[in-house]
């Protein structure tokens, strides 16, 4: 225990953390100096923070909810006594793992997480090895017992009870430390057999929580670094806001509990929400560039894009900048002062200074497990080779436990050459960098440091060439491959003197910035710069104001979109676009590369999906049922049946042959108009009542007024399902369409036909489905040219086949015109637009499917503006946001899918469109019958 | 005990102004300026300052005490070896 915080701790255990700061005879305190104020208005500046987060969706799901229940979990700790808060920090932190994933996962989570301190603290003693024993079979008990388990195998039960009682014999007979060691570590390794099982999803969360705490915790155990308690470890191991967070800080220990309320309670709340709103705002800034700035490398054509797109791959790196920022803020709230992370990491001016400011975490626990202790135990070798041999070490060391994160945030082990080159640059500069400082010293004082140009100018250079090489090697460790490299560096020839010059005034900016700002390398409380006879300690107010005005800014261009003059600009696509975290709707990881977006799980993994999300409300296991036959129509509804969506006021019918919508005979009647609808979930009605399908209104309409000139009845067949794409919607046409007569088929396109092509031929590939005949030479050319498959991760393929995607909805729509005329049949496409597609801003899938659709000469019915009418389109969506329900304690997805009133201007454009001079040829009776 | 006292800071003082502030004002280093929160001393130099004390003091110093709590201010470093070359 650092001797401050002994001293505070002690003298607390007398009183509260108010007695201790108080002097005896404190004199009248200014009403802006008072803590009741001061913690009001850092209230009501984390309330604004947490309708920010919630507006823009930040990291997706269940952080809003979480930072809900921080906030009123804030208000009250505050007012607790000093001995009660962090048994309440702990309940909280306990609480939100329910709240996030749902109170059965949670459970797993929990389980798990006790099990693991529980080893820790074996001791001899009889009754706590009994108490041990009950943890671990209560633990196992509910993991293999509980309903909410997946199903599992008499072998996989084996294993685990097997497990379960070698646990219960290490309770027992492990007395050591290094016993102690061997026994989590054991645990460890049976979760990480987990990460491959049906649990995969609760390895994350639980691998995020103890995969690197549980080393500090047991080094720090081992050398009584600092105080321990229940509520200590509970409150480290499950620290609120870790559950949203599977890439997390590696806080210390030691540091988590001597930093604890060692300050005014004020100034260390302030603090946090600085660092909170700096982490909002990178994050906002990440997808600023993410969704808009960064290239595809297909698309580097000169030396100016190259430098674009070398300069935003490492300005990805603000996810994690930012998240790091945000959760180290929130433990502020709740006493936990611990220093800052990534403090101008971008401005490092050597090797060892980007070392010491990036992720200072991550460096800390280094130097503690590994550097000194190496360096301790070699200092007999000379302090060179001592230091040579620990900064290997700590860097081999590095490399090894990214590849470990990986496998428990992925499930795979990332020993690429990539990493491999990364990982030993890094180490041989900051080697160098070392042993120089260590020959010749570098320059410290305690003074300001005088100035001079020559200093001033070698500092700017040494600032520039820290970051273009950093770009440089953050480049290469995203890289797909080799042959990307060298494709990339070619394009470096292709000079223009605006890029020369825009690549000058970058490097210029950055070095005149480390001039001006990148001295200082660490940050105190309420953001005043260490310096190095102390910083001076009222700056409260200023930072209260960058705080809130900075939040209510971003909150208003957050609604400027709803503003009249905005309505269908590009700017309202562009805040609207910034508002969703539509990275897995339309790009899906095509544009974004690199360690930390591959270990971005709750992007990637559908499993943490299900378990951070839970699933959207539609019961797609109540409709659907997969092929046994493993065709490639992986799934199809069920058959005749009915479903009232619990909760919602939605009655789901399918009729016998599995469609939605009313069944008819397959011999048509007399004067029987005949349409085809084949789509996916959108047709299919997803989110809205039978009633309310814009095909049934459709029909109805036609029924109604269009009756006549030979047609006696419209019948309107719905072929849809939710989650086709283009090779399973042309496998319905022929094997299901074409023998029911259609007069008219329609076949419904969307601006990501080609996104969800890469999809399923993803799915399909890796899944062992069968690929037909006619398509297996096509798509094997395809995987050949990507370079890509079945073995690989279902996002890395999807990643590299999408460039190829319109090859293959080219042939899709060719096959299905060709049916159409072999057939005598009448064809036509649907142009369908997406309630959150950017006609402005992101027009070119939508161009690209009607280009493909117009090259087949089929008539083409665009419905593209139908949902412009109206300003907030969020009014046309089932659930345009995620809802968290209390009765099921789980979060409901947000569902962007037309509602009725959608589905009411899809059909009025559609019905609109068959009655132009285009469009009726299509409904003319095509004089058969 | 007030010599012993000055003596052990006054050692490490001069030692950390000799190898790592040439030129400093004296009077700028006290017994509890910040070292290692305020990028003085990193761990390269931290492990400089390990060896000086074992060496002068004849104490041993263990890895998980070359830390912040222990090296931040020249006091903090006294009371180390204080703590070591007390009797058992």
């Amino acid at each position: 225990m650092t001797p401050l915080s002994a001293l505070v701790q002690t003298a607390r255990r007398e009183g509260s953390e108010a007695d201790v700061a108080k002097p005896a005879l404190a004199p009248a305190i200014p009403f802006f100096s008072r803590d009741a104020v001061r913690f009001a208005t850092v209230l009501v500046q984390f309330g604004l923070l947490v309708l920010l987060i919630r507006q823009f969706d930040i990291e997706r799901g269940p952080l809003g909810d979480v930072m809900v229940f921080a906030w009123f979990g804030f208000a009250i700790h505050h007012f607790l006594p000093y001995r009660l808060r962090l048994p309440f920090f702990a309940f909280l932190s306990i609480a939100s793992i329910p709240v996030a994933i749902g109170l059965k996962l949670g459970a797993f989570v929990l389980c798990a997480g006790f099990l693991l301190i529980g080893i820790c603290h074996l001791r001899r003693l009889i009754l706590q090895r009994a108490v041990n024993i009950c943890i671990v079979m209560t633990g196992f008990w509910v993991l293999v017992k509980s309903p909410a388990a997946p199903p599992l195998g008499p072998n996989v039960a084996g294993v685990v009870l097997g497990v379960g009682f070698v646990l219960i014999g290490l309770c027992l007979w492990l007395p050591s430390f290094w016993q102690r060691v061997y026994g989590v570590a054991l645990v460890l390794l049976i979760l990480l057999f987990l990460r491959q099982s049906p649990y995969a999803p609760l390895m994350v969360i639980i691998g995020s929580m103890f995969m690197f705490r549980l080393i500090i915790y047991l080094h720090d155990l081992r050398t009584g670094a600092a105080p321990y308690s229940l509520f200590r470890a509970t409150s480290y191991f499950f620290m609120l806001p870790n559950v949203c967070f599977p890439l997390f800080p590696l806080v210390d220990y030691k540091t988590f509990c001597s930093t604890y309320f060692n300050e005014e309670s004020s100034r260390i709340y302030q603090t946090g929400m600085r660092w909170a709103f700096r982490g909002v705002v990178q994050l906002l800034l990440y997808r600023v560039i993410y969704q808009f700035v960064q290239q595809d490398p297909l698309h580097v054509h000169d030396l100016g894009s190259l430098a674009l797109f070398i300069v935003t791959t490492y300005l990805l790196y603000l996810r994690v900048s930012g998240q790091f920022h945000l959760i180290v803020g929130v433990l502020h709230l709740f006493g936990f002062n611990l220093p800052e992370t990534h403090h101008l990491y971008l401005l490092a001016s050597s090797f060892t200074d980007l070392w010491r400011r990036i992720n200072i975490y991550w460096k800390e626990f280094i130097l503690k497990i590994f550097f000194y202790p190496v360096s301790f135990r070699l200092k007999h070798w000379g302090p060179i080779r001592a230091l040579t041999a620990a900064t290997i070490l700590s860097f081999f060391a590095t490399w090894v436990l990214h590849a470990y994160q990986t496998y428990w945030l992925r499930g795979t082990w990332a020993f690429s050459w990539q990493d491999a080159v990364f990982w030993w640059v890094l180490a041989s500069l900051v080697l160098v960098n070392s042993l120089s400082e260590a020959k010749r010293g570098r320059q410290r004082t305690l003074q300001k440091a005088q100035r001079n140009l020559r200093r001033e100018l070698g500092h700017a250079l040494k600032v520039i060439g820290t970051f273009v090489t950093m770009c440089l090697l953050w480049t290469l460790w995203s890289s797909e491959s080799g042959e990307e490299l060298v494709r990339l560096a070619a394009k470096a020839g292709n000079v223009t003197l605006p890029a020369v010059a825009a690549i000058i005034a970058v490097l210029l900016s950055i070095g005149v910035a480390g001039v001006l700002f990148g001295r200082s390398t660490a940050e105190r409380t309420e953001g005043i710069r260490a310096s190095r006879q102390g910083a001076p300690r009222h700056a409260f107010w200023p930072s209260v104001a960058v705080v809130a005005f900075g939040t209510i800014a971003l909150l208003l261009f957050g609604e400027s979109h709803r503003l009249a003059a905005a309505h269908d600009t590009a700017y309202a696509e562009f805040v609207q676009s910034l508002r969703a975290d539509r990275l897995n709707e339309v790009e899906y990881n095509a544009r974004t590369r690199g360690y930390y977006e591959d270990l971005d799980v709750t992007r990637t993994d559908p499993g943490l999906r299900v378990a951070m999300e839970s699933v959207g409300w539609w019961p797609i296991r109540a409709i659907h049922t997969e092929c046994e036959d493993k065709d490639f129509l992986m799934y199809r509804p069920n058959k005749d049946f009915q479903l009232r969506v619990p909760g919602h006021d939605v009655i789901i019918t399918y009729n016998k042959r599995g469609m939605r919508g009313p069944e008819y005979p397959l011999q048509k009647g007399p004067g029987v108009f005949r349409i085809a609808l084949i789509g996916s979930s959108a047709e299919a009605g997803r989110g809205v009542s039978d009633h309310e399908t814009f095909a049934h209104l459709l029909e109805e309409r036609l029924n109604r007024d269009d009756i006549g000139n030979g047609i006696q009845k419209f019948e309107l067949w719905n072929f849809s399902v939710e989650g086709y794409g283009a090779l399973q919607k042309l496998a319905v046409v022929e094997e299901q369409v074409i023998p029911c007569d259609p007069d008219l088929i329609i076949w419904v396109t969307y601006a990501l036909e080609g996104a969800r092509a890469a999809d399923q031929l993803g799915h399909m590939l890796q899944g062992g489905y069968k690929i037909p005949a006619r398509f297996e030479d096509l798509i094997a050319d395809m995987c050949q040219k990507a370079r890509v498959d079945a073995s690989m991760n279902k996002a890395q393929f999807e990643r590299l086949i999408r460039p190829y995607m319109r090859e293959l909805v080219d042939a899709s729509f060719q096959r299905f015109a060709e049916l159409c005329r072999t057939h005598g049949k009448r064809g036509c496409f649907l142009y369908r637009p997406g309630l959150k597609e950017f006609v402005h801003i992101q027009a070119a899938n939508r161009d690209e499917m009607l280009d493909l659709a117009r090259k087949t000469e089929l008539p083409i019915l665009d419905l593209a503006g139908c949902f412009s009418t109206v300003a907030d389109t969020d009014s046309l969506m089932v659930s345009p946001e995620s809802k968290y329900r209390w009765k099921s304690l789980k979060r409901e997805a947000p569902d962007d899918h037309p509602n009725a009133a959608g589905h009411e201007l899809m059909f009025a454009r559609l019905y609109e469109l068959l009655h132009t001079p285009g469009g009726s040829v299509l409904l003319k009776p095509t004089g058969r019958k | 005990m007030h010599n012993e006292k000055t003596a052990i800071e006054a050692a490490i003082q001069k030692f950390i102004l000799a190898e790592f502030l040439p030129g400093e004002d004296p009077a700028a280093l006290t017994d509890s300026t910040p070292l290692v929160t305020s990028g003085v001393l990193d761990s390269i130099a931290t492990l400089k300052v390990v060896a000086f004390l074992e060496e002068r003091f004849k104490v041993t110093i263990a890895a998980h005490e070359a830390d912040v709590d222990h090296m931040n201010t020249v006091a903090d470093m006294a009371r180390l070896v204080r703590s070591k070359l007390a009797p058992r």
